[in-house]
């Protein structure tokens, strides 16, 4: 299945791109999506993401199909979904 | 509250036909206080479009002198003030603008040591700062004196704006519970960028002052300058924010 992907802030910086589509196994959940950008786009977009414990970071927003998940219990993604990290800015 | 002098209705003639706002909102604007962090490239922005609109007093936050990296974006400091206060510069630049409009200029950054102060003597508060420590401390006050914050910030290509309404909205430690990592003092910045985030902001605080109503209250809007893409998003309280959870 595909997903597109959007990055937004910081993440999009380190990515080096504002959108993407990714090729995921059916089922695939959107902690192993996550878990492969940090794999590709390197420790920095990991630290962005993740915590050492590696959930997600409750200063991250996560979209899928724009609407916010639940970080704690992130969903199965399904073909077509369009998922958007947020990573927060302050910058002025 | 006082009313509108001569001069004042013929410079603000052509907003006051703005649907909804009238004379009313002009009058509410000009009995109001509007409190901006920094005055680089958000506040710089934010504080000008309000001393063009009328309102009647700004209180700005800034410390530090002009330097040369300030000037693509810090559109209230010029050239000729460079190594000289950057909030004096600011506050010189809105007066020529608009000499009816009361400045007070604080030569220092919002912090722990005087938000409480800065807070209580504004009806809206305007976050423009570029570390978290001093949008928490923002966010903080303004949760507990029920004032409404602004909140705008960017990076890059992009920015973003929501408005926070105490006891209504998510507040800013709802959607960023911790102070993200990775985020560093200096970031890239066009000033267009900047001055977008600015301008969408300021309509929220004028629309909060006139009575018209924000429309991003629960909502942040964010926009891509790359993709030219805007979207709003929605926003959630969370039950055990420890800012807002009792507000």
């Amino acid at each position: 299945m595909r997903v597109t992907v959007q990055y937004m802030g910081q993440l999009g910086h380190l990515a080096e791109r504002s959108e993407e589509s990714r090729e995921l196994p059916e089922g695939a959940s959107l902690l192993s999506l996550l878990e492969g950008l940090s794999a590709q786009y390197g420790e920095a977009f990991g630290h962005i993401v993740f915590t050492g414990e590696n959930r997600i970071r409750p200063s991250m927003m996560v979209l899928v199909n724009d609407v916010p998940v639940e970080k704690t219990t992130p969903p199965v993604l399904r073909d077509g979904d369009q998922v958007t990290l947020l990573a927060a800015i302050a910058g002025g | 509250m006082n009313p509108l002098n001569a001069e004042e209705k013929a410079t603000y003639e052509w907003q006051m036909w703005t649907r909804g706002f009238g004379e009313a909102g002009q009058v509410k604007l000009k009995n109001a206080t509007a409190l901006v962090s920094r005055t680089g490239g958000l506040g710089g922005p934010v504080a000008q479009e309000l001393a063009a609109a009328g309102i009647g007093k700004l209180i700005l936050a800034h410390g530090g002198k002009v330097k040369h990296s300030d000037l693509n974006r810090q559109i209230l400091m010029t050239h000729d003030w460079l190594g000289k206060p950057r909030v004096e510069c600011a506050a010189r630049r809105l007066r020529e603008l608009n000499p009816r409009l009361e400045v007070e200029a604080v030569p220092a950054n919002i912090s722990e040591d005087n938000v409480t102060d800065l807070v209580d003597r504004a009806h809206i508060v305007f976050d423009c700062a570029p570390l978290f420590e001093g949008r928490f401390a923002m966010n903080r006050a303004c949760v507990a004196q029920k004032k409404p914050l602004i909140d705008c910030a960017m990076f890059g290509l992009e920015g973003q704006v929501t408005t926070i309404l105490p006891g209504e909205t998510p507040c800013l430690q709802c959607i960023y519970p911790e102070i993200p990592p990775g985020w560093k003092r200096e970031f890239p910045v066009f000033g267009a960028v900047s001055c977008a985030a600015a301008c969408f902001g300021v309509m929220e605080g004028i629309k909060w002052l006139s009575g018209m109503g924000p429309s991003l209250a629960g909502r942040m809007l964010y926009y891509d300058m790359r993709t030219m893409r805007v979207r709003t998003v929605p926003l959630r309280r969370r039950p055990d924010c420890p800012i807002c959870s009792a507000a």
